[in-house]
């Protein structure tokens, strides 16, 4: 890949600065598969940001950035003011398209006059999204970037070394629950659990960070979860940690129709509630990560979807 | 021997260093019908332990039941004697308090494992509480509990975080833990309190902390708590009592809401034996 | 059983330390037997004088079990130095135990002497209104036979509790005792195993006169102690009625798992082998046409009579309908509608 095809590009990339760390990550992996095709990136925040000509400006969700000020009326005035000196604008999201959260990000979007989002996945939602969203949907594959190809096999240790059989880490809710029944019924009851109320992502709450997480993840075999909402949706993120720290994703499909495509990328690791234990039980685990990390280093990287986006973008 | 003199008062001497070990204790106050399920749980923890070589018994604790439990006791004591099954049962009724105080004095190991006649314990994890509390060197662990409700649709976790300062404003810790019996006997174990009645254990949670004690939080499901109708007799208490009670912790715990600006020694702590501190 | 015995683990911790361990005893106290002999002289209607002659084979374990125990008048130990190690070495430790135990000695008389010598003595001290419990170590059959003669020639209406009592048609002290038993057919014998099946691993048996009906008496009291409402089965039933009742997929999933083994005894060619479909009639098949009749807002408030007509049509269906023909119903339908 040609790692200079956007030298000269000015790029910044605004992220929400808060605790809650999965949007600020993101933020700094675009940054780092748009430097290593040769643009210059800023990472800044709403409070942190230089006016200064840039070509392009991405947003990292604009609802986290909203609570990260704890102001709407700041929030869009900051964004109509950097729309003022960048070229384009665009917002990036990770999120299921049939969410609330999506649809609060989408009216930031509207009202900021904003007409990019990007979706960054693992699936091309376009076809679930509302006539509105399809107006301004561009789906980008959430591939590795170059260091974390490089990273890829670092945490690969045997299975010796990973004590936990499974672990389950996230926010409590009704599904979770009955699903954490089921886990524990039909698999088995020894995993890491740690399911806490929903609270804030804040420094003294009793969240995990993304360290204190990926710690654990690299004394694990499985990591297990399920969406903390109903609708179909692959995590990108989740299974990207599960590479770089060497366990195996099972995504808990809690959809009650059950159905998905199964062409979509590690549909292997997808299984409905009601029959994921029998998928793991028949998994070997070697096998299966070395399988999981094959494909992920197949796919498009990260750097090559968002040229691939921007040059869709024009 | 059992000296029933200080059944109702609380420690006052020193407790000799006491072999380790782990002895669940189960108190019970007429669950006959639970009682089968919680005992088999406690004996195949104990066995589980045993496995590791870590000595272990189950030391069930009958509070002057009158419904038919002490016959259900000695029929199981005699069956699983040998699988260190123990009863003690007590000629009057004392209270929780006094009986749980009974089992700092009596058990046989350092570390006890208090569980309610109605629960049932994970088995299979007790090994890494007890490697959890002597890695810690804490006063006290505990880990996830399942809570379910009458109806099989409900289903909930509590007993699923650290200690945090919202502790203050309300308990989110069970006594279902393993506790280090020589710690929580030398801060003198469990007080009976008419303005924490049927919250002794929210009260020694805070009188750990206070005393700078650790309690440590367990990612690892450590039993199944069935709320089940009538559970216990808990009397509803008015605004004002409610009222009263929080401007008593806050007195005696919290006064000028120091430990806001100053966390105690055991804040935030997270461990898993094969992880360490989280 | 707990309490009764735990001055004897106290016990045996003590000497333990001081090199006498209880692996070292000819015999071993269990638990069991130790709570039935404690009960039996605490429902007694008086206190009985025990004349302990297990001493040794016990380390002393014997003698604290009833030193320990408040409710009996008076105890005589013959224990007569054998000049083996062992006895020598339990002696030497038991006082200083004692004491560490804070056991109450005024009414304990050591005697160092065997029948029939010591009975002048032990007639002397007792009080002669008490009845009489003499404790034996069974060890060795010949002579267990011959105590029990020389007991009951000396002291008629004594009660004997022994053990071990040993297995049934291999021991020969079972076979003695009721030997015994038949050829004085004044005397009775009990093994405690016998009386409850909570008792099954109980090694204590009983010789005693038959006019003492004080024993049997005290015996049934003790048995009722373990007589309650349930028994295992019905606990069982209990059980397993409740897990029918809040998990049928549970049930199903056994009986989809008992029919997949049948089929092979039908062979049937069944494309979905591996997946075994539902019987004909199940409780879960209704569960579900229920729930279609009935509209959702109305299913929480019908919920529980809706469990009890299930659960009845359940096991109706279950008890009625005898498992092959139930068998064979399914495959009829597998093959009528493939499912």
């Amino acid at each position: 890949m040609n790692t200079q095809v956007l030298k000269g590009v000015r790029i910044l990339i605004i992220i929400p600065g808060t605790v809650s760390y999965f949007y600020d990550e993101e933020g700094r992996r675009v940054a780092e598969a748009l430097r290593n095709l040769g643009g210059c990136v800023d990472v800044e925040t709403l409070r942190s940001y230089t006016p200064q000509p840039y070509d392009w400006c991405f947003l990292m969700n604009l609802s986290e950035i909203e609570f990260s000020m704890q102001s709407k009326a700041k929030t869009l005035q900051h964004v109509r003011h950097i729309k003022s000196f960048a070229t384009r604008v665009a917002m990036i999201l990770l999120e299921s398209v049939e969410m609330k959260w999506f649809f609060q990000s989408l009216q930031l979007l509207q009202e900021a006059d904003i007409d990019i989002l990007l979706d960054l996945g693992f699936h091309n939602q376009y076809e679930r999204a509302t006539p509105e969203t399809r107006k301004v949907y561009h789906f980008i594959f959430n591939g590795l970037t170059k260091s974390e190809r490089e990273a890829a096999y670092q945490m690969f240790t045997p299975l010796e070394e990973r004590p936990l059989p499974w672990t389950f880490v996230g926010h409590l809710t009704k599904e979770r629950m009955r699903f954490l029944n089921k886990l524990t019924e039909n698999l088995s009851r020894d995993g890491f659990l740690y399911l806490v109320h929903f609270t804030p992502v804040t420094e003294t709450g009793p969240h995990l960070n993304q360290e204190q997480f990926f710690t654990v993840l690299t004394r694990t075999q499985y990591k297990i979860w399920c969406s903390h909402h109903p609708f179909f949706y692959i995590e990108s993120i989740r299974f990207r940690m599960a590479l770089l720290a060497g366990t195996v994703p099972m995504k808990v499909n809690l959809d009650p129709h059950r159905a998905f495509d199964q062409s979509l990328p590690f549909s292997y690791l997808i299984h409905h509630e009601d029959d994921f234990h029998d998928a793991i039980n028949q998994l070997d685990f070697e096998e299966t990560r070395q399988k999981f990390a094959t494909e992920f280093l197949e796919y498009p990287s990260l750097e090559a979807s968002l040229l691939d986006g921007l040059n869709r973008l024009g | 021997m059992l000296n029933k003199n200080r059944l109702n008062h609380t420690p006052n001497h020193t407790l000799r260093n006491m072999p380790t070990g782990v002895s669940i204790v189960i108190p019970n106050w007429n669950h006959e019908y639970l009682l089968p399920r919680s005992i088999q749980s406690a004996l195949m923890g104990a066995k589980q332990l045993q496995q590791h070589d870590i000595p272990a018994d189950v030391l069930v604790i009958d509070d002057h039941s009158r419904d038919g439990s002490l016959t259900l006791l000695r029929q199981l004591e005699a069956l699983y004697f040998d699988d260190g099954l123990r009863l003690i049962a007590l000629p009057e009724n004392v209270g929780v308090v006094a009986v749980r105080n009974l089992a700092l004095e009596c058990a046989s190991y350092r570390y006890i494992l208090f569980m309610d006649a109605d629960n049932e314990l994970i088995p299979e994890n007790i090994y890494m509480f007890v490697r959890a509390i002597q890695d810690t060197e804490a006063a006290m662990v505990y880990g996830n509990l399942i809570r379910r409700g009458p109806v099989a649709a409900y289903v909930d976790m509590f007993n699923n975080e650290s200690f945090q300062n919202h502790i203050f404003q309300r308990n989110y810790i069970d006594t279902f833990s393993l506790y280090d019996r020589h710690q929580i006997f030398d801060v003198r174990g469990y007080q009976s309190i008419p303005m924490m009645q049927s919250h002794e254990d929210w009260e020694l949670i805070l009188h750990l902390a206070a005393s700078g004690r650790k309690m440590v939080f367990v990612p690892v499901l450590m039993g199944i708590y069935y709320d089940l109708p009538s559970s216990f007799v808990n009397p509803t208490r008015s605004a004002e009592f409610e009222f009263e009670r929080k401007s008593y912790i806050d007195r005696v715990f919290n006064q000028l809401g120091i430990r806001f600006h100053q966390e105690p020694n055991t804040y935030h702590l997270r461990y898993h034996p094969d992880v360490g501190y989280i | 059983m707990t309490t009764s015995y735990q001055p004897i683990q106290q016990y045996q911790h003590l000497i333990g330390q001081n090199g006498v361990q209880p692996t070292s005893a000819q015999m071993a106290l269990q638990a069991i037997d130790v709570f039935i002999m404690k009960q039996i002289a605490a429902c007694y209607p008086q206190p009985p004088t025990i004349i302990d002659l297990a001493a040794n084979h016990t380390n002393g374990a014997s003698t604290i079990l009833w030193l320990a125990n408040a409710a009996i008048d008076h105890i005589f130990v013959l224990a007569n130095h054998d000049n083996t190690n062992n006895t020598a070495q339990w002696q030497k430790q038991f006082h200083h135990a004692l004491s560490l135990m804070e056991l109450e000695t005024a009414h304990l008389s050591l005697i160092n002497e065997a029948l029939p010598n010591g009975r002048e003595r032990i007639e002397n001290e007792m009080n002669p209104l008490t009845p009489v419990f003499f404790i034996l170590a069974a060890t060795d059959a010949a002579q267990f036979e011959s105590q029990v003669k020389l007991i009951t020639g000396l002291w008629d209406e004594a009660l004997i509790l022994f053990l071990p009592l040993g297995a049934s048609g291999q021991s020969l002290v079972l076979e003695a005792a009721l030997r015994f038993c038949r050829q004085n057919d004044a005397y009775q014998f009990s093994a405690i195993r016998e009386w409850s099946p909570f008792w099954s691993s109980s090694q204590l048996g009983i010789i005693h006169h038959q006019s003492q009906t004080d024993v049997t008496d005290v015996l049934k009291r003790i048995q009722q102690l373990y007589i309650g409402n349930d028994d295992f089965l019905s606990l069982l039933r209990m059980k397993a009625e409740y897990q029918i009742q809040e998990h049928p997929e549970k049930l199903l999933q056994h009986e989809n798992m008992l029919l997949g083994a049948s089929q092979q005894v039908f062979a049937i060619n069944d494309e979905s082998t591996d997946s075994v479909p539902e019987p004909l009639i199940s409780g879960r098949l209704i569960q579900q046409a229920l729930r279609r009749m009935i509209p959702v807002e109305k299913q929480p408030s019908l919920k529980t009579s809706n469990q009890f007509v299930i659960r009845s049509i359940r096991n109706a269906y279950h008890f009625m309908i005898p498992t092959p023909i139930r068998i064979l119903l399914r495959n009829i339908r597998v093959k009528l509608i493939g499912m």
